[in-house]
């Protein structure tokens, strides 16, 4: 985990309400200024995820996520701007979280994860939020993740219905525990309201959050499901495969 | 037995609706479940489930009440359970 960071004065003021949170407190922000955290991608998910830990005061983000701002982006994918369409999207998110956050460090990578670049995007991070839609390039990540030792928030969504999970490499199931290979029906476009995604972004800053700061009880071990449709929500105990590919031997 | 099945995202999307009461003899299993499932649906629900060798699709995931079950558990099932098949779903 990350080496905590003195905060300045402005830092002080900025997270003030933050550091009222009585397990949080000034060592928690301290951690957070001193964490970095990989995001990929910036879309409905990353979005928000990516702006909440720009708020929140996390020190560094490593963003991912290639291609350019188009219209059917703007439904959800909250870091783009309609004056932005048909430039990088990563160049919006980089310019969007620094109005909010000129302190926070950012390196903006204009590819998607893969398995060329997943090594290197998960070691310049302590944290790895996966908001990618393709599982790919959630494999990427959670294999390095946990060869690394480091932990990843798996979030998904589709329609209004979400999933989320925390992964502690050796202590908890890992995506490929979940989903041993490549869903054969999965699909990369699917129905989505930004809102929707937004909630579970959300989500999923605060797992990152807590697990960065040492407090609260994250979704280790349990998978976070919801349908905003009826508003149900469940709490699920999930397994890790003693026979997984990538965590098995750990 | 009945066991109620609840269907996730593409899952409930496929069979149409969010759950369904299913009646199984009492020495029934999750893969005799997923066969019923597969008889009273259609081709494309039947595919999401089960695979080409007729097995349950592993990236599918069955829950018991709020807990995983592996899909090869003999006694998974008692009278009254809800089963949740989570369809696999991703970021975007
Ligand atoms: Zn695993």
């Amino acid at each position: 985990m990350p080496d905590p960071r003195p905060l300045n004065d402005e830092e002080k003021a900025t997270y003030e309400w933050q550091i009222w949170v009585d397990d949080f407190r000034e060592a928690g922000q301290e951690k957070l200024k001193g964490a970095s955290v990989l995001v990929s991608r910036v879309g409905g998910l990353g979005s928000v995820v990516a702006y909440e830990l720009a708020a929140a005061g996390v020190g560094k983000l490593v963003l991912a996520h290639a291609g350019n701002v188009k219209h059917s982006d703007l439904n959800r994918q909250l870091l783009m701007t309609h004056n932005w369409l048909g430039k990088p999207r990563v160049e919006s998110a980089e310019r969007r979280l620094k109005e909010l956050n000129p302190r926070l460090e950012i390196v903006a990578v204009s590819e998607n994860v893969s398995e060329e670049n997943a090594e290197s995007l998960v070691s310049q991070a302590d944290l790895v939020v996966d908001c990618a839609p393709l599982f790919q390039e959630r494999f990427a990540m959670n294999r390095q993740a946990v060869l690394q030792g480091k932990p990843i928030i798996e979030c998904a969504m589709y329609d209004l219905e979400a999933q989320i999970t925390t992964v502690i490499p050796g202590q908890t199931p890992c995506l490929a525990c979940l989903f041993p290979e490549q869903p054969p029906e999965w699909r990369r476009e699917f129905p989505v309201f930004g809102a929707v995604s937004g909630t579970v972004g959300c989500m999923a800053a605060m797992e990152a959050i807590k697990v960065l700061g040492g407090f609260g009880e994250s979704l280790a071990g349990s998978l976070l499901t919801f349908d905003l449709r009826d508003m149900q929500f469940a709490k699920r105990r999930v397994l890790r495969n003693p026979e997984c590919r990538v965590c098995g031997q750990i | 037995m009945v066991i109620t099945v609840e269907y996730t995202a593409q899952l409930k999307r496929a069979s149409g609706k969010s759950r369904e009461d299913f009646e199984l003899a009492d020495s029934g299993t999750l893969i005799d479940l997923v066969n019923a499932i597969a008889d009273q649906h259609g081709e494309e629900l039947a595919r999401m489930l089960k695979s080409a060798d007729g097995t349950p699709q592993t990236t599918v995931i069955p829950f018991v009440g709020d807990d995983q079950v592996r899909w090869d558990a003999s006694d998974a099932l008692r009278d009254g359970v809800t089963v949740t098949l989570l369809s696999p779903i991703s970021g975007g």
